[in-house]
């Protein structure tokens, strides 16, 4: 007794078998960086990816007819925007007098009317030209407390002309303004605007229809139970192209080995970009790192129609540093 | 050979001296009914001739021989108060002497030191003070205080697996329980607590615990009440040597030997070393955490005294390690499996020097000084879970923590020869700094230097009435009484008072109340702590205010011995704390998830406590009950949120000792009642309430040198319970449906060897 109580150890843990890979799934690892400094798009069909800053824009025109307008939301964690209505860039305002719940952010759906500029071109003159409402919107643009003067930008969309934008702004103290006109490009989805710069980007590094989920930085909805309600807080997770790639999430529901083609066919797939999101991880406080939900498991439809079944399998490359996310897809035939 | 026989009576106040003269002296020490004595009992003899002094120990029933010529003072020690005798002796050959005790009644009314510095016994103590004995620890099995502390029906655990056990004390935890070696701070709290199952009993003499805040005595942290770890001293025998040993299904193996002798007849010392290994124990064989984690303690301690005339010099050595690992999930990334392996590894070494000065009867002068280290390091390595390759994981994954204390408390002692006024005088000085990834190494640590003074007036036989008062300087909260000297927060340290007074109605009946403000400085963690990475935002606050409280108590307490077999006892004690400013971890901004130290509104406990005794010569009876209310004020913006719960403990242990087979089976058991609190987001959460109950019987075989145990442990195989707490406190929390409560029902067998 006493013997065994002296040499007594811990057990040596018993290797385990090496995972079964499904035929026909590839991997793939991608870098958005440690401090996640890029964003990165990725095309299914040709493995290829391609990357740039997520934080060089600050809002960004849609060249659809939609007319859409978002606001970087994953640039910092205060970026948002609230109306200020009919009011003029020569009258005063006070941003710290507006109340919290007017700040709003856009929806990572891409649902336009959640958006936090909405539908401001509204009134449809002709066939290419609209017209705003003639709101006046303050962005927030969360600068540090040194750039004050920079911290806040008055806008006011004034119209779109065929594939261009007009806008008018000034930082918020300014009392002249600045027009500046925003062209869009239809290959890709969006024309970018720094308001330092002062001029639209093109900030796409590949066209629209070359790829179909982008890993980056935006604003999602976190419910607060401390505050019992939600707020915008910025992740890092996919959104998927919104020119025809469908997304759907099935974590959960079916584990990536039993999907096939006629399975993914059976789906109804809906037009939101956010399917994929960001809690394909989850950060454990105990451990202080992220660890990847096993059941993660989604099935993408691609801008030609092809299936492909895909899950997250890690968010670290070889050297342990995070935002590196390897994904491992199959092309359903 | 000639034989002398003397009766000698004596009690605590009433000394009569005895010079033993011969070679060779047979001691017979009888119990006050005229039985011999059932425990050993310790004594230390004073040569008078070469001045030389030795303690010894009379083994079970009484009897101590020893050898020496010339005269002898004895000084028999009933557990721990020391009696002089002084009797004229003659001859010089061999001797015997009978000792007929009727002094102090140890195991009715057991003797303490905590809160008083001089020994007194539980009716003397104006403290209403509770006191764990080395049997009674034997008695239920207990490997470390958690496993003693979980059969207290005033002290409420929490389990955390890698944190460890935390001890609430009248609806009061973390940084407000203070735990002290031998009236020295532990240092070393993780999430505000010092994890009591890292403190080994092996070495343990008893415990002392108050409820009520001790900051008057003993400072900082003790506003819920202290627990103070009284370890055994070296007794003087030539040598005595010990080893027990412990298994259990659940695959806990524990080892520890002692060994007790003497450099010269003044200079007893002891040494003891010990291990206990837990394998580790999983209730879902599917994942790869397991649910208790596998530790390894070592542990050593070394003691000594040196008595020269009237000065009494104590040295003590104290380590232990700890290494726990926790394991996680096995994660596939579709190529292999791979998991991660944090092992956390706890280094504390404890050192006292007592310089314990007695200038006569009536003036003695006590000097503790002691150095503590305490480090704490997580190790973290991904193991690739095919290959087995195990490599360091990241730079953030390692962190190392470290504190040091240095303490150094005097204490003069006056004892009035008319015992109208006793009072101590003294001064306690702390420093404490620390360390580590998250604590910056700039910080100026805390320095806490104080002045108390106790009175303790007996206006008549039946009154005790102790006024004390304690001043105190803080390196950030400066002065109570220069107010603008030192501190650099806007909190100030406070005079703290507190009154106790005792009514003795009868020789069974004593009435106590009191009055005790209590103060605790914020810690180094919550002043300095800086944990922010990309999940975390987590400040410590520099502006933090001390946490002041309020306590009374009220109790009485009925010791009876109604036999020379049988006694009873029954204590009743109401008590009301009332803390503002309650240093908690609270979130500020949702959206940037910062969580900062704040002090928040009040906090408020009241509750009572029920205690029965009752022993006979084959039986012993012991309930007790805890009823507690919570109540926390929280200040909103335009109101005052109250959140409210009640706890309370059950617990009853009975005892039937077999005389004649030398044995005896104790049974445990114990109820605690659903937990309530609230979560982050204001709900009411509950933890359900449970029941453990543990059969032990003991025995002892070969004239007493070797002891064994064996029995069931949580005999329901109670293992976690229904909870609706949140579980987690950032965007990702998840709710869990169970808290763990224990490892599950074990049969154990203890064994232990007295070689000498």
């Amino acid at each position: 007794m006493s013997i065994s109580c002296f040499i007594s150890c811990e057990k040596p843990e018993q290797l385990y078998e090496p995972p079964i890979i499904s035929a026909g799934t590839v991997t793939q690892q991608l870098e958005m960086g440690p401090s996640y400094g890029s964003q990165v798009y990725f095309d299914f069909e040709t493995g290829k990816s391609a990357s740039n800053s997520p934080y060089s824009w600050d809002i960004a025109f849609s060249s659809s007819s939609e007319n859409k307008i978002i606001i970087n939301g994953g640039k910092n964690g205060v970026f948002s925007a609230c109306s200020l209505g009919s009011i003029s860039f020569s009258d005063p305002i006070d941003p710290n007098s507006i109340e919290e719940e007017k700040w709003k952010h856009d929806n990572p759906s891409g649902d336009i009317d959640s958006s936090a500029f909405g539908p401001t071109l509204k009134r449809k003159i002709s066939g290419n030209y609209w017209e705003s409402d003639s709101c006046m919107y303050l962005i927030k643009l969360g600068e540090e407390k040194d750039l004050q003067d920079k911290a806040y930008v008055k806008l006011r969309v004034i119209n779109r002309n065929g594939t261009n934008y007009l806008i008018e702004w000034s930082y918020w103290k300014d009392k002249m303004s600045n027009h500046s006109f925003i062209p869009t490009y239809p290959e890709k989805n969006f024309t970018y605007f720094c308001f330092d710069c002062s001029q639209g980007i093109l900030n796409e590094p590949i066209d629209k229809d070359e790829w179909d989920i982008l890993f980056t930085r935006y604003k999602e909805e976190i419910y607060y139970a401390q505050v019992n309600q939600t707020e915008g807080y910025t992740v890092t997770g996919v959104l998927s192209n919104p020119e025809n790639t469908k997304t759907i999430n099935l974590t959960g529901i079916i584990e990536y080995d039993d999907i096939d083609l006629a399975y993914a066919k059976g789906v109804v797939f809906d037009d939101h970009l956010n399917n994929i999101g960001y809690d394909w991880k989850n950060f454990s406080i105990q451990a202080n790192k992220y660890t990847i939900n096993p059941k993660n498991t989604y099935i993408i439809k691609s801008r030609r129609g092809l299936f492909y079944k895909m899950k997250f399998v890690d968010f670290y490359n070889d050297n342990d540093e995070t935002g590196f996310p390897k994904l491992a897809y199959q092309l359903l035939q | 050979m000639s034989q002398k026989r003397q009766h000698i009576v004596f009690t605590l106040v009433l000394f009569v001296s005895t010079f033993l003269w011969g070679q060779t002296k047979q001691i017979q020490v009888y119990m006050p009914d005229g039985s011999k004595p059932t425990v050993p009992l310790s004594v230390s003899a004073h040569f008078l001739e070469s001045d030389e002094r030795i303690r010894a120990i009379t083994d079970e029933t009484g009897f101590l021989t020893l050898d020496y010529s010339g005269p002898i003072n004895l000084i028999i020690d009933p557990g721990s108060d020391t009696i002089d005798i002084h009797e004229q002796g003659f001859g010089n050959s061999q001797i015997k002497i009978d000792i007929h005790l009727m002094s102090h009644d140890q195991e009715l009314d057991p003797i303490t030191i905590t809160g008083t510095f001089s020994r007194k016994s539980i009716s003397s103590n104006p403290y209403n003070i509770r006191v764990i004995g080395k049997k009674k620890i034997t008695a239920m099995a207990a490997q470390n205080l958690s496993d003693v502390l979980q059969n207290e029906s005033n002290i409420q655990l929490g389990q955390d697996a890698v944190i460890g056990t935390s001890a609430i004390m009248q609806g009061i935890g973390g940084n407000d329980i203070k735990i002290l070696l031998n009236g020295i701070p532990i240092i070393g709290r993780i999430g505000g607590n010092i994890d009591v199952s890292q403190i080994p009993m092996s070495n343990v003499e008893r415990i002392e615990i108050i409820e009520g805040p001790m900051s008057v005595i003993y400072g900082s942290d003790a506003l819920g009440g202290i627990i103070n770890i009284i370890t055994k001293e070296p007794l003087g025998k030539a040598m005595h040597m010990k080893a027990n040993s412990y298994v259990d299904n659940i695959e806990n193996y524990n080892l520890n030997a002692s060994v007790q002798t003497r450099i010269s007849k003044s200079l007893p010392i002891s040494f003891s070393v010990g291990r206990q290994f837990f394998r580790g124990k999983d209730f879902d064989k599917a994942t790869r955490t397991l649910d208790w984690k596998p530790k390894e303690k070592i542990f050593a301690d070394f003691n000594t005294v040196y008595k020269y005339k009237n000065i009494s010099l104590r040295l003590g050595s104290n380590f232990f390690t700890e290494e726990l690992t926790d394991r996680s999930n096995a994660e596939n990334n579709l190529i292999t499996y791979f998991g991660y392996n944090s092992k956390y590894y706890t280094y504390r070494w404890d050192n006292q020097i007592q310089l314990n000065l007695k200038f006569n009867n009536y003036n003695q002068f006590q000097w503790q000084n002691a150095f503590n280290i305490y480090t704490r390091r997580k190790s973290t390595t991904k193991r690739n879970l095919v290959t087995g390759e195990e490599n360091a994981f990241r730079p953030q994954d390692q962190d190392t923590t470290n504190f040091r204390l240095i303490n150094s408390r005097g204490v003069y002692l006056y004892k009035a020869p008319s015992r109208k006024m006793d009072f101590n005088i003294g001064f306690d000085f702390t420093h404490e700094i620390g360390n580590g990834k998250r604590i910056p190494v700039s910080n100026p640590g805390i320095t806490d230097f104080a002045a108390f003074a106790t009175f303790d007036l007996h206006p008549t036989s039946q009154w005790d009435i102790q006024p004390s008062i304690r001043i105190v300087n803080n390196s950030r909260y400066g002065s109570s009484i220069i107010k603008d000297y030192g501190g650099t927060a806007k909190g100030l340290a406070p005079l703290i008072p507190s009154l106790q007074l005792k009514y003795k109605l009868s020789k069974h009946l004593v009435f106590r109340g009191s009055y005790s403000k209590g103060y605790r400085a914020p810690s180094i963690k919550e002043l300095f702590f800086n944990f922010v990475d990309i999940q975390h935002n987590v400040h410590g606050n520099e502006n933090l205010n001390p946490e002041t409280s309020d306590n009374f108590i009220i109790s009485a307490d009925y010791r009876h011995r109604l036999s020379a077999q049988s006694f009873t006892n029954f204590n009743f004690s109401i008590f009301n704390n009332n803390i503002r400013n309650k240093i908690t971890l609270g979130l500020q901004d949702a959206l940037t998830n910062y969580y900062t130290y704040i002090n928040i509104g009040r906090f408020r406990s009241q509750g009572l406590n029920v205690k029965f005794g009752f022993k006979s010569k084959q039986m012993n009876y012991a309930f007790s009950s805890t009823l507690t209310s919570v109540v926390d004020e929280i200040p909103q913006e335009d109101s005052v949120l109250h959140q409210n719960y009640v706890n309370g403990q059950v617990a009853f242990n009975v005892t039937r000792k077999f005389i004649k087979k030398n044995t005896a089976l104790n049974v445990i058991t114990r109820y605690t009642s659903p937990t309530f609190g609230y979560n982050e987001d204001l709900t009411r959460y509950k933890i359900g309430g449970f029941y453990l109950v543990d059969a032990i019987y003991s025995g002892k075989l070969y004239k007493q040198k070797i002891g064994y145990q064996f029995g069931i442990k949580n005999i329901l195989g109670i293992t976690s319970v229904n909870s609706n707490r949140s579980q987690g406190n950032n965007t990702h929390a998840t709710t869990g449906n169970s808290v763990l409560v224990s490892p599950g029902r074990l049969f154990f067998l203890s064994l232990n060897l007295t070689l000498f």
